[in-house]
C-alpha cells in the first residue's frame, strides 16, 4: 500500500489521486469514506464491542495526504515553465531532477551545464526564481497545449527497495502515515476510532484546522514522517532522529508542546512492548498536531513518526523495521489507552 | 487588604513556582489553592489552563473573561550525553546566547549552569546548539532524579525587593496572575467572572485561544507584562517603571478597539489611577487569539511595565502592580463591559 501511495501524485491542494486511492481502500475494508469541503477524507470505525467500557473512548488518528511540489506560475516564450514552491522545497535538490505533471507528463528542472558556468556561478546556488521546468515543448504555444498556469508539478516517482532493510520513494512524508492509518483502520479496536487523511498540511496545516472544527476526540494521534539526521560527522546531540532507531515520539515542535503524561504513556508502552523508541531532538517544524491541539476548546495530541532521511526530496529513505515497530507501538498504544478506559472526567477534552 | 509583607509573599511564591510552557502543573496548583476561598468553580482545561469562576450575587450581568498567562520561558532537554551534559531547545523566547553563565533549575530543584562548549575559531557563538547545561551529575544520577529527555528547566532566581521594586524570574507573567488573584479577592461585580490563568502563552498564545473558545465571553481583559524601555540613553522611552499600569493600544496581535481602550482609561482617570499607553511592535499577547475567538470578543488589555523581560532579573515597580489591581477591579465593577466598539 505504501508503495502504491508513494507513487501517486498529490501536491498540497491537489491531493485528488491520493484521496481516491485511499477512499477505494477504505471501502475495501468495509468503511464509508466521507470527504469534507477541504478534501480531508474521514472514516469511522465503530468499537468492536459496544458494551465494552472502552467503547466510550474516541480516538482520532491523522495522517496527511499532501506532499511538497511546484506550482506553475508562467510559461515562457521558449516553452519553459516557471514555478513557485508549494511547501518546504529546498532549491538545492531541484536542479536536473525529474518532475511530472498530471501524473504522466515528464519534465526536468533545467540547469546550466557546468561547462558554461562562470567560476562564481559554480560556488553559488541560483535563487529559485532562476529555475524552470523543461517539458520538451518547442515554444509557448506547444507548452500551453499540455500545461496551464496553476497546474502542479510533482517530484518523479522513485520507489525502490534499498539495501536489505530500507526503502526509497518520494512523499514518504506522509504517505507512510496514510499507509499505516489504513492498516490500523482495517482492524477492530475496543474504542471508537476516527481516521482522518488530511490535505494541505505542507502549506500550513490547513486541512487539519477545518477537520478540528467538525471532529472532537478524547485523544489525537498524529502519524507523521519526520526528518532523520544520521549523516556522517553528525554529533550525537544533533541527530534529530536516526534510521533504525525505532518510531519517534515528539516532545515539542513549533506548533505544540506535547503533554508530558502522554509522552510518558508512549514511553511506557514502548518499553512494555519491547519496541525501540526515540524522541525527536530539536523543536523546529510543525505538523497537524499544532492545529488540532488549539482547535475549539483544545485536544490532547501526541505525534508518533517514522524517521525518514532526505525528507521533502524525491528520494526519501526509511526503514522497514522502523515501520514494523511503528505499527506495533501504535496498535499497543491504542490497546493500552482502551484498557485504561474510563473516559476522561467531565470538563476534560470537551 | 493583607499587610504588605503578606502581599509580596504571594508574588514571591508565584514567581518561585515552576511553570514553563506545557509543564505548568506546579504554578497551577499554587494558583488553585490561593483562589479556592473566593471561587465558585475551578477547573483545568485540555491545554492546562486554570479557569476560576466567580458568579455574581444576582443575575443579569455579562460573561467576562479575565486572562493572565501563568507559563514562563525556559528550556527543554533534548539530549543527555555520557558525561551528563544536557543539550536543550528553547521554550518560548529564551535567548540562549545571552544567558551564558546563568543558573537554571529543574522541577526537582536540581540546578544547572548554562555554559558554552569549546568553540573552534570562527564558529558561531549565537547558535543554540553551542550551549549545554551542566548539573554536576552523570546520566544515572540525572535519571534517578527523573530528569530525562523532555524535562524542562527555568531560571533559578528568587524574588528580590526594594521599597519600590521587585526583581526576579517569571514576573512575566506571575505579576498578571497576582493581579488576577488580588482582583478575585476584592471584586464585587455584577458580572459572571471567569479568571483564566492560561497555559502555553510563551510558545504561541495557545491556552487563551482554547479557553476563549470554550467560555464564549461577552468581553475580555488581558493582564500581562510589557517591555519597559526607560533605560539609560534611550531618548524615546515610552513605558516607564512607576508611571502606572499601561492600557493596551496595540501589540503585534491586536489593535484594541478605541472604545474599549478609552473606557479603561476613563475608569483609571476617574479613580485617580495614573496610567500610560502601551504601544509595542514586538511581541504578541493572549489578547490576539482572544479577540479573534468565534465571532470576535470585545477585548482590552492592562499591562505592567517590566525591565529586562525574559531574563532572570525582570524588574517592575510595586506601585504599578498595585495600581493595575485597582484598575482591573474598577473595570470588573463597571456596568458596561460587553459593548463592543
Amino acid at each position: 500500500m505504501l508503495e502504491k501511495l508513494s507513487r501517486l501524485d498529490g501536491v498540497a491542494g491537489q491531493e485528488k489521486a491520493v484521496g481516491e486511492a485511499i477512499a477505494a481502500r477504505l471501502r475495501e475494508i468495509g468503511l464509508i469514506p466521507e470527504t469534507d469541503r477541504m478534501g480531508n477524507i474521514i472514516a469511522r470505525r465503530e468499537p468492536a464491542d459496544p458494551t465494552d467500557p472502552a467503547a466510550a473512548v474516541h480516538m482520532l488518528l491523522c495522517a496527511h495526504m499532501d506532499e511538497v511540489g511546484l506550482l506553475i506560475t508562467d510559461i515562457t516564450a521558449e516553452g519553459f515553465l516557471k514555478f513557485s514552491p508549494v511547501g518546504g522545497v529546498d532549491r538545492a535538490v531541484l536542479p536536473a531532477k525529474r518532475v511530472r505533471l498530471h501524473g504522466s507528463l515528464p519534465g526536468v528542472v533545467g540547469i546550466k551545464a557546468i561547462h558554461l558556468q562562470k567560476p562564481e556561478e559554480r560556488k553559488k546556488l541560483p535563487e529559485i526564481d532562476a529555475f524552470y521546468i523543461d517539458i520538451g515543448a518547442t515554444n509557448r504555444e506547444d507548452a500551453e497545449k499540455q500545461v496551464k498556469i496553476g497546474d502542479m508539478a510533482c517530484f518523479e516517482d522513485s520507489w525502490r527497495e534499498f539495501g536489505s532493510e530500507l526503502f526509497m520513494g518520494k512523499a514518504l512524508d506522509d504517505r507512510a502515515g496514510c499507509a499505516l492509518l489504513l492498516e490500523i483502520l482495517a482492524r477492530d479496536h475496543p474504542c471508537r476510532l476516527t481516521g482522518a487523511f488530511t490535505v494541505q498540511e505542507e502549506i500550513g496545516l490547513r486541512g487539519a484546522q477545518v477537520l478540528a472544527n467538525s471532529v472532537r476526540a478524547d485523544l489525537v494521534v498524529v502519524l507523521e514522517a519526520t526528518a532523520a539526521l544520521d549523516a556522517p560527522e553528525t554529533e550525537p546531540e544533533e541527530t534529530v532522529t536516526v534510521l533504525g532507531g525505532g518510531p519517534v515520539c515528539y516532545l515539542m515542535d513549533a506548533g505544540a508542546v506535547y503533554p508530558r503524561e502522554l509522552v510518558r504513556a508512549v514511553t511506557d508502552c514502548a518499553r512494555t512492548e519491547g519496541v525501540p523508541l526515540q524522541y525527536r531532538r530539536g523543536a523546529a517544524g510543525g505538523n497537524d498536531a499544532g492545529a488540532l491541539q488549539t482547535a475549539g476548546a483544545g485536544l490532547r495530541v501526541v505525534t508518533l513518526a517514522l524517521p525518514c532521511r532526505y525528507i521533502h526530496t524525491m528520494h526519501s529513505v526509511a526503514s522497514r523495521e522502523d515501520y514494523r515497530n511503528w505499527k506495533k507501538l501504535i496498535l499497543a498504544f491504542i490497546a493500552r489507552q482502551c484498557a485504561a478506559a474510563t473516559p476522561p472526567p467531565p470538563g476534560k477534552g470537551a | 487588604m493583607p499587610d504588605s509583607d503578606e502581599k509580596w509573599r504571594l508574588l514571591r511564591e508565584l514567581t518561585a513556582a515552576f511553570g514553563p510552557s506545557g509543564q505548568e502543573d506546579e504554578v497551577r496548583r499554587l494558583i488553585a489553592t490561593t483562589a479556592t476561598a473566593r471561587a465558585d468553580e475551578i477547573r483545568e482545561d485540555t491545554l492546562g489552563s486554570l479557569i476560576v469562576r466567580r458568579r455574581p450575587a444576582t443575575g443579569g450581568g455579562r460573561r467576562v473573561m479575565i486572562c493572565a498567562h501563568m507559563d514562563e520561558i525556559g528550556v527543554m532537554t533534548t539530549h543527555i550525553d555520557e558525561a551528563g551534559f544536557l543539550r536543550f531547545a528553547p521554550v518560548g523566547g529564551f535567548r540562549t546566547a545571552q544567558m551564558e553563565g546563568q543558573r537554571l533549575r529543574f522541577q526537582s530543584g536540581l540546578t544547572a549552569v548554562l555554559a558554552r562548549q569549546f568553540l573552534e575559531p570562527g564558529q558561531d557563538k549565537t547558535e543554540n546548539r553551542r550551549y549545554y547545561l551542566d548539573t554536576g551529575l552523570g546520566p544515572e544520577a540525572l535519571a534517578a532524579q527523573g530528569i530525562d529527555v523532555g524535562a524542562m528547566a527555568v531560571f533559578a532566581a528568587p524574588l528580590t525587593e526594594t521599597a519600590a521594586t521587585v526583581s526576579g524570574k517569571a514576573l512575566d507573567n506571575r505579576i498578571g496572575c497576582f493581579v488576577l488573584l488580588e482582583a478575585l479577592r476584592r471584586v464585587r461585580s455584577r458580572h459572571d467572572l471567569y479568571f483564566v490563568f492560561s497555559a502555553q502563552e510563551e510558545v504561541g498564545l495557545r491556552g487563551a485561544k482554547t479557553a476563549a473558545f470554550a467560555l464564549e465571553p461577552d468581553a475580555a481583559y488581558i493582564v500581562d507584562t510589557t517591555i519597559a524601555d526607560d533605560i539609560p540613553r534611550n531618548p524615546v522611552a515610552t513605558l516607564r517603571l512607576g508611571a502606572g499600569p499601561a492600557v493596551k493600544v496595540m501589540d503585534r496581535t491586536i489593535v484594541v478597539a478605541p472604545a474599549r481602550r478609552d473606557a479603561v482609561a476613563a475608569l483609571a482617570q476617574s479613580a485617580g489611577i495614573p496610567f500610560q499607553w502601551e504601544i509595542i511592535d514586538r511581541g504578541g499577547t493572549d489578547a490576539g487569539p482572544v479577540h479573534l475567538s468565534r465571532g470576535g470578543v470585545a477585548t482590552a488589555g492592562i499591562a505592567v511595565p517590566v525591565r529586562y523581560i525574559h531574563s532572570p532579573a525582570e524588574t517592575a515597580a510595586k506601585s504599578d502592580i498595585l495600581q493595575a489591581c485597582d484598575l482591573l477591579v474598577r473595570c470588573l465593577e463597571a456596568d458596561f463591559p460587553a459593548e463592543s466598539g
